[in-house]
C-alpha cells in the first residue's frame, strides 16, 4: 500500500466528512430536542441550490451564500410551524419537504435555463481557488497533506463542532435542549419555553445544513446538479441514531461514513470500470452495518416483549 | 396572620364543562392547608391555576392582597409560588443538583469595560456549593452528584421540594405527595413539612388520604364536583367519616365487605423462584416464590418501583425471565406469550390502564374483545364478525355498568377513569378466568367505581378464581386480600394474613428494615388457608 | 339525541371536506405560481392536464395505465402506515421486483402465456418480499429505525440493479437494459395505442384484497390496534414484532408486483430509469399519506396521481412546462393535507360540537396530570 494513497484517502475523508459533520451536529440538536427531522436532506439540497442559483443570477458569491442561509432558515421555520406549532406528523412533513427539494430546483432550472439537470457557475466560482493554504500547516509533514488546502467551511466545521459540543454540555441552552427532549414536562414546569428551544435547534440545524449545502455546491464544484445531496441527510440521520444523539459520538460516526465515501471515490480509480458503479453501495452498506453493530447489543439487553416503536 | 393567596369566584371551563365553579378560597400565611376531594373533583385544575399552568376562565386571583395574572409557571415562581407535581418533573439523565437548578442556572460572569456581563458557560462549581449549602440547611440528605435515575422515589420528591426552595418560594403546593411513599417516608415528609411551616413557608397539600391530612393540616378545604364545599379547621370535631361524607356527598363505607368464604385448598397458580434482570443486568426480581389457591386473593404490597411492575410484566408474558417457573395447576407456563396465557384462562388487569389496558382511539366494542378477538363468535378462520363484536359490547356495557353519554359506541378516550377501568374489568371478567392478575385496579378511579370494582373482584374470588392484586394503596390490599406479600427491591420480604396485619409493621417490611426468613414466609403462606 | 348525532356527523363531514378542499386550493395555488414562473398561464395548464387525462377514452386509459402501479404501491404502503410503521422502501422493492420479473421474463422459456405471466409476477412478489423483510426484521427484532434503513436499501437496490443491467445481465448496448421479455410474459394492453394493460385488473384485485384484509380480518384488526397503541397491542397478545415483519413482507411483495407490471406491460425490459422521478413507490407513498391509509382514498388519489403524471408528461411536450411542476403541487398538497387544520384545531368550531363529547374530553384533561 502506497503512503501517498493513504494520505490521499485521509485527505478525501476530511473533505467528504465536512458536510456529514455539519448536518450531523446540527441534526443532533434537533433530535435531542425531541424532533425527528428527516428533512435535513431537503434543507441541504435547497441550500446547495440557492447558493449557486442566486450567486449565478447576481454574479456575487456573497449573495449566493446569504441566500442559501436565508432559504434554509425559512424552510426550517416552516417546518417548525407545521410540526411543532401545528402538530402535523413529523415524518410526513419531512417527506414532503424532501420531495419539494427534489422538484423545485428541477422546475426552476427548466424554467430559467432550459435544462433540468444542472447549473454550472464555474464562470463565477473557481473551485480550485476555494481551497485555503494554511501556512502553519506547511511545515508539519503528515498533517499538511491531510488538513492543508481544504475549504474554508471545512475549517469552520471543526470549530463549529467543538463550539456546538460545548453549547450542548456546558450551557443553559444545552441543558434545556436535553431536558426538552427527555422530559418535556420537566422543562415546562420550570418555565423553559420548549417550543422556542425547538425552534432554536431547528435554526441551528438550518445554519449547519446551509453550510453543508454550500460546501457541496459552491465550494467543491461551483456547480449545482439535481439531487446533489445524494442521501447525505439520511446518512447523517443514521449517524445521529448510531451515536445515540450524543454530539461527539454522532460526529465519530459521521467521520466513519465520510471515510466510507472517500474510500468509494478512491476505489473507483482502482477497480475495473465494470464494477465501479457497484462501489456506490459502500457508504450505504457501511451504515447498515454500523446500525447493526450499535443495535444488536441493545436488543440483547432488552428482556421486554413489548415492541418499542419508533 | 395575613392572607397569602386568595381566590375570588375562580371558574375554569373546558368548553362546556366546568372544572371549577366560583371557588373562593383564602389561605393564611404560615399554615398548612389541605385540599381534599375525589379524583376528578377539580383539585388539580385549581392548583394548576394557582401555579400558572392553566388560566382561569373568570374570577380573580390575589397574591398578598394584590391581583395577579399568571401566564406560566415562571410567573408563579417569580411571585413566590412553587409546586411539586404528583408525577415528578425531573430529567432522569441529569444529576440531582442539575435538576434542582434547572431553569435557574448560574453562569460565569465576566467583567468587561468595568461592568459585569453574564458569560456563556455554566458555573458548575458555584452551583454545587449553593446546592450543598441548601441541602445542609434543610437537612435533606441527598448527594448532589447522584443521577436522578438512580435515586429512590422519596429522594426524588426531596429533589422536587428543593427545586422550589432553591427558587425561594413562600408558598409550596404539593400535589398528592404521599401517593408513592411508604408509611415511614410519609412520616418523614410530614415532619419536613411541619419544619418548613415553622421556617415561615405556607404549604398547600392536595390529597385524598384523610389520615395524613389529619396529621399535619391546620385547615382542610373540601372540593366536590368543581365546587368548594367548605373549609373546616383540623380539630377533634373533624373526623375521617365527616370529611369523607363532605367529599362524596353521601355516606361511604370505608371498608369493603368480604364474604367469610374461606380460601380453597388446591394451589391453582404458583410462582417458583422467579428471577429476572433489567437491561443493565441488575436483578429486578429476585427469587420470587408464592402460591395462590382457589378462592383466594393474594395482595402484593410495596412501594412502587420495588419490582411489582416487573412481576406483573413477567407473569403476563411481556418480559423474559432469567430463571424460575410459573405454574398453573401444575403445568409450567413460564415463557408463554400473552395470547397463549389468555388461552390458558388467565385474565389480566394491567397497571398502566391507558398504555397496556386500553386502546384510547379505538371504540369500546373493539376494546372490550381485545385479546379474545380471535375466538368465536367474534372471529372465524381469521375473518372478523363485527356484528357479534358490537352485540357483545352492548351486553357487557350494560352488565358492567359502563356509563356512556349520547354516543353508543364512543372511543375509550372519551370515558372517565372509572368507566375506562370498567371496560377492562368487563373484558377480563366476562371470560370467567381461572386465574386473575390485577395491578393497581383503582388508581385514578372515583369512589363510586372503586366500590364497584372491589365488589367485582371479591365476587370473582367467591366463584373460585385465584387472584393476585398488586396495589400501592395499602388499605386496598388489606381490604381485598386473604394474604399479603410484601415486596422490597425485587424480593419478597414478608408474608402476612390480611386480618392480622398492622400497617406500621408492613411499612418496616416495605422499606426493607425487616425481612422474614424463607421459613417464616412459607409459614405466612400456609396462614391463608387455615 | 338523534338530532345531536346527526349534527355531529354533519360537522365531521364538513371538517373532512374542508381539510381536503382547502389544501387542494392551496397546493394548486402554489403550482400556479410556479406555472407563471415557467411562463405558462396556470388555467391553461390545469385545463390542459384535465383535458388530456380525463376527457377522452384514450386519456382515461393512459391515466389508468399510469395509476396502475401507484394503486399497488399505495396499498403496499397503506398496510405499514396503518400500523404507524414508515415503510419508505417500496421504491426499492419496486426495483427489485421489476428486475426479477424482467429476468424471469426472458430467462424462462417454453411456458404458455398464463403460466409465464403468473410465474413472473410470483418471482417479482417473492423478490420484493425478501427485500422488504430486511428492514422488517431489523425493525422488529433490533428496533433499527425503518425510515433510515428503507431509504438506504432503496439506494442499494437502484445501484445494484443498475450495475447488473450494465454488466452481467445487460445486452451490452450503449444504453443499459436487459433483454426484452418474451411475448408469453407480456401483459396485454387494453388498446394498443394507450398505456393501460390488464395489470389494472391485478391492481384492482390487490386493492380489494388489502381492503378486505384491513376491514374484515383479524390481521386488519391487529394492524389497526398496533397503529393506534403499540404497547396495548402487545399486552393483549398480538405479538407486534411478528406482525411488523408480516406487514413489511406483504407490502414488499406488492411493491415487487407493482414493479413487475411496469416491466411486463409497458417497458418489456429493465432500464434503471423505468420508475421516473419521483418513483412509483414514492407516488404510492404520498397517495397513501394523503388518503390517511384508507383504501378508497388511496384508489382515488392514485388515479389523480396517474392523471397528473400523464398530464404533466403531455404538458411538457404540449406546453413546454417542466414535469416537475406537478410534483411541486403534489408535495405542497402533502404539506397542507398533513396539517389537518380543521380536524386538529376543532376548538375553533366548538360551538358546533355536541356537549357530551367535550365534557368527557375536558374531564379527562382536568384529571390527567399532563395538562402542561
Amino acid at each position: 500500500m502506497n503512503i501517498n494513497l493513504i494520505l490521499n484517502l485521509l485527505k478525501m475523508t476530511v473533505e467528504a466528512s465536512t458536510p456529514y459533520l455539519l448536518i450531523t451536529i446540527g441534526g443532533v440538536f434537533v433530535a435531542r430536542a425531541g424532533v425527528f427531522n428527516i428533512s435535513l436532506e431537503g434543507c441541504t439540497e435547497f441550500a446547495a441550490f440557492a447558493g449557486i442559483l442566486f450567486g449565478f443570477l447576481s454574479g456575487s458569491i456573497l449573495v449566493g451564500v446569504l441566500s442559501a442561509f436565508l432559504v434554509a432558515i425559512a424552510l426550517n421555520i416552516v417546518f417548525y410551524l407545521f410540526t411543532v406549532k401545528w402538530n402535523a406528523d413529523l415524518t410526513v412533513i419531512g417527506c414532503a419537504v424532501n420531495l419539494l427539494a427534489a422538484c423545485i430546483p428541477a422546475c426552476l432550472l427548466q424554467a430559467l435555463f432550459g435544462t433540468r439537470s444542472n447549473l454550472v457557475a464555474t464562470s463565477l466560482i473557481d473551485p480550485m481557488k476555494m481551497k485555503v493554504d494554511v501556512p502553519i500547516l506547511r511545515s508539519v509533514p503528515v498533517l499538511n497533506s491531510i488538513f492543508n488546502h481544504q475549504t474554508r467551511i471545512t475549517y469552520l466545521t471543526f470549530a463549529l463542532v467543538i463550539f456546538l459540543i460545548i453549547l450542548m454540555y456546558r450551557t443553559k441552552f444545552g441543558i434545556y435542549v436535553r431536558v426538552t427532549g427527555e422530559n418535556i414536562g420537566a422543562a415546562k414546569s420550570v418555565g423553559v419555553k420548549t417550543n422556542r428551544i425547538k425552534l432554536l435547534c431547528l435554526l441551528i440545524s438550518a445554519v449547519t445544513c446551509a453550510l453543508a449545502g454550500l460546501n457541496l455546491s459552491v465550494e467543491e464544484l461551483g456547480i449545482y446538479t439535481i439531487n446533489m445531496t445524494a442521501n447525505r441527510g439520511f446518512i447523517c440521520l443514521s449517524a445521529i441514531n448510531c451515536g445515540r444523539k450524543e454530539p461527539h459520538r454522532a460526529c465519530v460516526y459521521a467521520v466513519i461514513f465520510g471515510f466510507a465515501r472517500a474510500l468509494q471515490t478512491i476505489l473507483n480509480n482502482y477497480v475495473p470500470v465494470a464494477i465501479s458503479s457497484l462501489i456506490g453501495i459502500l457508504p450505504y452498506v457501511t451504515i447498515i452495518v454500523a446500525l447493526l453493530i450499535v443495535e444488536i447489543p441493545n436488543a440483547r439487553k432488552n428482556h421486554l416483549r413489548i415492541f418499542r416503536g419508533a | 396572620m395575613d392572607t397569602i393567596i386568595e381566590t375570588r369566584n375562580l371558574t375554569k371551563k373546558f368548553g362546556d364543562f366546568t372544572a371549577n365553579r366560583n371557588i373562593s378560597l383564602e389561605i393564611e400565611e404560615g399554615e398548612i392547608r389541605a385540599i381534599i376531594g375525589e379524583n376528578g373533583a377539580g383539585k388539580s385544575t385549581l392548583m394548576n391555576m394557582l401555579y400558572g399552568i392553566l388560566q382561569p376562565t373568570s374570577g380573580q386571583l390575589l397574591y398578598r392582597g394584590r391581583e395577579v395574572s399568571m401566564k406560566s409557571p415562571k410567573d408563579a415562581i417569580e411571585l413566590g409560588i412553587g409546586m411539586v407535581h404528583q408525577h415528578f418533573k425531573l430529567s432522569p439523565s441529569l444529576t440531582v443538583y442539575e435538576n434542582i437548578v434547572l431553569g435557574a442556572e448560574t453562569v460565569h460572569s465576566h467583567s468587561a469595560f468595568g461592568k459585569k456581563v453574564p458569560g456563556f458557560l455554566i458555573d458548575t462549581k458555584k452551583e454545587k456549593e449553593e446546592i450543598q449549602a441548601l441541602i445542609d440547611r434543610f437537612d435533606f440528605n441527598l448527594n448532589i452528584m447522584d443521577k436522578v435515575s438512580d435515586i429512590s422515589v422519596g429522594a426524588k420528591q426531596r429533589v422536587e421540594i428543593l427545586k422550589m426552595l432553591y427558587r425561594d418560594v413562600d408558598l409550596l403546593i404539593l400535589d398528592e405527595p404521599t401517593a408513592v411513599l411508604i408509611p415511614q417516608e410519609v412520616d418523614d415528609l410530614i415532619e419536613r413539612l411541619i419544619a418548613l411551616k415553622k421556617s415561615g413557608k405556607t404549604i398547600i397539600i392536595i390529597t385524598h388520604k384523610l389520615n395524613e391530612v389529619k396529621m399535619c393540616a391546620d385547615n382542610i378545604s373540601v372540593i366536590r364536583a368543581g365546587e368548594l364545599i367548605g373549609t373546616v379547621p383540623n380539630d377533634s370535631t373533624t373526623t375521617n367519616e365527616s370529611l369523607a361524607e363532605m367529599m362524596v356527598g353521601r355516606q361511604v363505607l370505608l371498608r369493603v365487605n368480604k364474604s367469610d368464604k374461606a380460601a380453597g385448598e388446591k394451589v391453582r397458580f404458583a410462582v417458583k423462584n422467579l428471577t429476572a434482570v433489567d437491561s443493565d443486568n441488575k436483578k429486578i426480581l429476585n427469587n420470587i416464590s408464592f402460591e395462590i389457591h382457589e378462592n383466594e386473593v393474594v395482595g402484593v404490597a410495596g412501594v412502587e418501583g420495588n419490582g411489582q411492575t416487573e412481576l406483573m410484566l413477567a407473569l403476563s408474558g411481556l418480559m423474559e425471565v432469567r430463571e424460575g417457573r410459573v405454574e398453573m395447576e401444575g403445568e409450567n407456563i413460564c415463557g408463554l406469550w400473552p395470547d397463549e396465557l389468555r388461552r390458558k384462562g388467565i385474565g389480566f388487569i394491567p397497571e398502566d390502564r391507558y398504555q397496556q389496558g386500553l386502546c384510547l382511539d379505538e371504540k369500546i366494542s373493539n376494546n372490550i374483545i381485545a385479546g379474545y378477538h380471535e375466538l368465536s363468535p367474534y372471529c372465524n378462520k381469521g375473518i372478523m364478525n363485527y356484528r357479534a363484536v358490537r352485540e357483545n359490547s352492548r351486553k357487557l356495557v350494560k352488565e358492567y355498568d359502563v356509563r356512556l353519554s349520547a354516543d353508543l359506541d364512543p372511543t375509550v378516550g372519551c370515558l372517565s377513569g372509572g368507566n375506562a377501568q370498567k371496560v377492562i374489568i368487563a373484558r377480563e371478567f366476562s371470560r370467567d378466568p381461572r386465574v386473575l392478575l390485577v395491578s393497581q385496579p383503582t388508581r385514578g378511579v372515583d369512589i363510586g367505581a372503586i366500590e364497584f370494582i372491589h365488589n367485582q373482584i371479591l365476587a370473582m374470588r367467591d366463584r373460585g378464581t385465584a387472584i393476585m392484586v398488586i396495589s400501592s394503596d395499602l388499605s386496598e390490599v388489606a381490604g381485598l386480600a386473604d394474604r399479603i406479600i410484601v415486596m422490597y427491591h425485587g424480593e419478597i420480604t414478608g408474608c402476612f394474613k390480611a386480618d392480622e396485619v398492622n400497617f406500621s409493621e408492613l411499612g418496616l417490611y416495605m422499606s426493607g428494615v425487616k425481612h422474614m426468613s424463607d421459613q417464616e414466609i412459607q409459614q405466612g403462606k400456609g396462614g391463608g388457608r387455615e | 339525541m338523534k338530532g345531536d348525532t346527526f349534527r355531529r356527523k354533519a360537522v365531521n363531514i364538513g371538517i373532512k371536506f374542508c381539510d381536503i378542499v382547502i389544501p387542494l386550493i392551496l397546493a394548486f395555488g402554489v403550482g400556479a405560481i410556479f406555472s407563471l414562473i415557467c411562463g405558462c398561464n396556470p388555467f391553461t395548464l390545469y385545463g390542459y392536464i384535465i383535458k388530456r387525462s380525463f376527457l377522452s377514452v384514450g386519456g382515461i386509459l393512459n391515466t389508468l395505465g399510469y395509476a396502475t402501479p401507484i394503486i399497488i404501491t399505495g396499498m403496499a404502503t397503506s398496510l405499514s402506515l396503518k400500523a404507524k410503521v414508515f415503510n419508505m422502501g417500496v421504491e426499492g422493492q419496486v426495483f427489485v421486483g421489476a428486475f426479477a420479473a424482467a429476468l424471469a421474463g426472458y430467462m424462462i422459456t417454453g411456458l404458455p402465456t398464463f403460466l409465464h405471466v403468473t410465474l413472473c409476477l410470483l418471482t417479482a412478489a417473492a423478490a420484493g418480499a425478501l427485500y422488504a423483510a430486511i428492514p422488517g426484521v431489523l425493525k422488529a427484532r433490533l428496533n433499527v429505525n425503518e425510515v433510515v434503513t428503507t431509504i438506504m436499501l432503496n439506494s442499494i437496490a437502484t445501484i445494484v440493479t443498475g450495475f447488473l443491467t450494465q454488466s452481467y445481465l445487460g445486452t451490452g448496448d450503449a444504453y443499459a437494459h436487459t433483454e426484452n421479455i418474451l411475448q408469453t410474459a407480456r401483459l396485454v394492453k387494453l388498446d394498443s395505442k394507450y398505456r393501460c394493460t390488464t395489470a389494472v385488473f391485478i391492481a384492482l384485485i390487490i386493492w380489494a384484497f388489502v381492503f378486505f384484509l384491513m376491514k374484515k380480518t383479524k390481521f386488519g384488526y391487529d394492524i389497526n390496534c398496533i397503529g393506534k397503541q403499540v404497547e396495548f397491542s402487545d399486552a393483549v397478545g398480538m405479538r407486534v414484532s411478528r406482525k411488523i415483519i408480516w406487514i413489511f413482507v406483504i407490502g414488499g411483495s406488492f411493491g415487487g408486483i407493482a414493479g413487475a407490471t411496469e416491466i411486463m406491460g409497458v417497458n418489456y425490459n429493465f432500464v434503471n430509469t423505468f420508475s421516473a422521478n419521483p418513483g412509483i413507490g414514492w407516488d404510492g407513498f404520498f397517495a397513501c399519506i394523503l388518503a390517511g391509509s384508507e383504501p378508497i382514498g388511496v384508489l382515488l388519489y392514485a388515479i389523480v396521481f396517474g392523471a397528473l403524471r400523464y398530464g404533466a408528461l403531455a404538458a411538457q411536450t404540449g406546453l413546454g412546462v417542466p414535469l416537475d411542476l406537478i410534483n411541486i403541487v403534489k408535495s405542497t398538497l402533502v404539506l397542507f393535507m398533513a396539517l389537518k387544520l380543521f380536524a386538529n384545531h376543532r376548538s375553533a368550531f366548538q360551538d358546533l360540537l355536541t356537549r357530551a363529547r367535550k365534557k368527557n374530553k375536558a374531564a379527562l384533561t382536568a384529571e390527567g396530570e399532563d395538562v402542561l
